[in-house]
């Protein structure tokens, strides 16, 4: 287990020198120059160059990387060309709302997908397993950001239901921050008017991200179990007069899940791509919206930021997976 | 005679494959009585563990009709009886060995776990009791140290040890009928005997009736009481051991004994049967055997029926029944 998690240690130092590099790279590759986004109409080259003197725009590639890396060692992202202010303390701002949002739809997917997909798998070719894969193949065909006008239509617009844009409605205080979790946040403060409202605020874009996710889950998980009931041991184990839900549960699930976790965290990255689409259509002041804004404007360190910080968070969910296959998997603990 | 545990009558059925019936059992005869050890002997796709699986009604019941015919086991017709009565035997009354130890057990719960549920669902032991009776089921097996295997998931152990637990499983509950099939064809020349003898063993020890399914005449020649030869799908012959493996009367069941191995005859090349084995889809009219019998004569473009030569042997082969009737 130590071993292991060694191991993954090490391989996210490697993984996230690798993005660094990349993120860098990549920055000062792509044509257009922050110093013009940044100076103005018409600037005089004295501007230009004081402005790349002041970020270091000046010096060679290699030099800036070593400056770029060595200020990453100490939490230090950078400045916000567009802002002024530390990346540091924005991602800390709009990181929270993120995560928030993209692991309430991870734990709506996976509360409905296992279950579907289950029961698509022992229902195989029924009328059920038909409606599920129906609404499956529709979470991974439909886009996104068509999913989510279209509940706005309805649940907004139409039946007023629900509120179609940011976490809480203007006339209501944020929380007082303690994790940056509206719901957490809420909860201590025990407003319990305000952990309300932040619900209905997360209902449809946690419903319209986790719908895509769910739909994955399901087939993976549908196509798993199919696998583990055709095994010679689920043939054993009802030749030996098991129920029917033990054996579903503790012979074919308990296998079928294996394969689908691993899967289930590969497919976090896509959760935090979709919440960058999500967060523009519902107004959800995250880090999608920061990202967009600092991609139109060619704010380098913080695009470099927010890659870092995702590149940082896929590692670490990817981390937990293979620990919870690990325990799940008595064969890895040998 | 003693009582009948198992007596299959007239047995046919199809598989429904790509929308077409194919007729995979026909008219199939099989019984046996408790205490009794019976061999289920064929080639791959003769339907030897269809029949086996039929017992306990695990055939994929989308696919599978029954034309005709009745399993009865301890009197109780299997096939007109719910899937809830039946349920209730499996495990209990009727134990069940399959022919790969290597994936016969769920890989993700140890071996004591396994025995333990299996234990469970068929007594009223409490939990106490149903762990000893987990250490005592492994014991029975052969299983020298029971403590540590109980702890330990299937892939931790070999092949045969896997097989001993997959029996442990089978006859913990004490069931009248134990239907193995193919139990030894995955593993070690070595280990095959020391597990047949272990399936005599306790059959003997517990009255147990048992169907041996293989492929393998010299595995049912050492176990067997009896044996019925299926050809596809069809009982070709059956009879005492010793008479039809001695004194073989169909022309199958003769090609078969002359096709095994004999270390005395080294250097001679091994017999085969000439032919290719039928396509079930298009089952011929008369014996299924004609097209590759030797013997074959007009007669032969109609289906023989199982017919006595003796008390037990029975042979469904007109040129056996023309030659004892001449």
């Amino acid at each position: 287990m130590l071993r292991l998690i060694r191991a993954r240690l090490a391989m996210l130092v490697i993984v996230l020198f690798g993005v660094s590099i990349i993120t860098f790279l990549m920055a000062h590759v792509l044509p257009g120059d922050p110093t013009t986004a940044l100076a103005g109409p018409h600037p005089s080259q004295e501007t230009l160059n004081s402005i790349r003197a002041q970020f270091g725009l000046d010096k060679p590639l290699p030099a800036q990387y070593l400056s770029y890396l060595s200020d990453l060692f100490h939490g230090d992202l950078g400045t916000s060309i567009r802002s002024q202010q530390p990346v540091t303390h924005e991602m800390l701002a709009f990181f929270p709302a993120t995560l928030e949002l993209v692991l309430v739809a991870f734990i709506v997917a996976i509360a409905f997908g296992i279950p579907l997909g289950v029961l698509a798998a022992v229902k195989k070719n029924s009328f059920s397993d038909y409606i599920i894969r129906f609404f499956a193949v529709g979470g991974v065909s439909v886009p996104l950001f068509w999913g989510g006008l279209v509940m706005i239509l309805i649940f907004y617009a139409k039946l007023g239901w629900l509120p179609s844009s940011g976490r809480l409605d203007i006339e209501l205080n944020s929380p007082e921050s303690v994790t940056g979790f509206y719901t957490i946040d809420t909860l201590i403060a025990g407003d319990k008017e305000a952990f309300i409202n932040v619900l209905k605020h997360l209902v449809m874009p946690a419903l319209a991200l986790g719908y895509v996710q769910l739909a994955f889950i399901v087939r993976q998980v549908r196509s798993s179990m199919l696998d583990a009931l055709s095994q010679d041991y689920y043939l054993t184990g009802r030749a030996n007069g098991l129920g029917k839900r033990f054996l579903v549960v503790r012979y074919a699930l308990r296998n079928a899940l294996i394969p689908s976790i691993t899967i289930i965290g590969l497919s976090f990255g896509s959760l935090l791509g979709g919440a960058v689409v999500t967060e523009t259509v519902f107004d959800w002041p995250g880090m999608g919206k920061y990202v967009t804004d600092s991609i139109l404007g060619r704010d380098f360190p913080a695009i470099m930021g927010f890659t870092v910080v995702i590149a940082l968070a896929y590692v670490i969910i990817n981390l937990l997976v293979d620990l919870l296959v690990y325990s799940l998997d008595p064969q890895t603990r040998k | 005679m003693s009582e009948l545990v198992l007596d299959i009558k007239d047995l046919s059925l199809s598989f429904l494959t790509s929308g077409t019936p194919v007729s995979i059992l026909k008219s199939v005869e099989l019984q046996i009585a408790a205490g009794e050890i019976v061999g289920l002997v064929g080639e791959s796709g003769s339907g030897k563990s269809v029949t086996a699986l039929a017992i306990s009604k695990l055939l994929p019941t989308q696919i599978t009709t029954f034309s005709s015919g009745s399993i009865y086991f301890n009197g109780m017709d299997i096939l007109t009886s719910s899937e809830e009565s039946v349920a209730q035997l499996r495990g209990k009354k009727i134990g069940f060995v399959f022919q790969e130890p290597m994936t016969a057990l769920n890989p993700t719960m140890t071996i004591g776990k396994q025995l333990f549920h299996v234990i469970r669902r068929h007594s009223d032991l409490s939990k106490e009791q149903a762990q000893a009776k987990v250490r005592a089921a492994l014991e029975e097996v052969l299983i020298a140290k029971p403590e540590i295997v109980e702890n330990q998931y299937p892939f931790q152990l070999s092949g045969g040890m896997r097989q001993r637990v997959v029996i442990a499983m089978a006859m913990s509950a004490n069931p009248a009928l134990l239907i193995a099939d193919e139990p030894t064809t995955a593993l070690d020349v070595t280990v095959q005997a020391e597990i047949l003898n272990l399936i005599g063993k306790l059959a003997k020890v517990h009255g147990t009736a048992v169907l041996l399914i293989s492929h393998d005449l010299g595995v049912i020649a050492n176990t067997c009481s009896k044996v019925t030869v299926l050809y596809a799908g069809e009982v070709v012959e059956t009879g005492k051991v010793s008479d039809v493996l001695r004194t073989p009367l169909h022309p199958y069941t003769q090609a078969l004994v002359k096709s095994l191995p004999d270390i005395a005859a080294r250097g001679s090349s091994l017999e085969t049967i000439a032919g290719e084995f039928p396509d079930l889809r298009k089952r011929p009219e008369g014996c299924i055997y004609a097209p590759r019998c030797p013997k074959k004569f007009d007669k032969c473009s109609e289906s023989p029926v199982l017919m006595k030569v003796d008390n037990e042997h029975s042979v469904a082969c007109w040129a056996q029944g023309s030659r004892s009737s001449s």
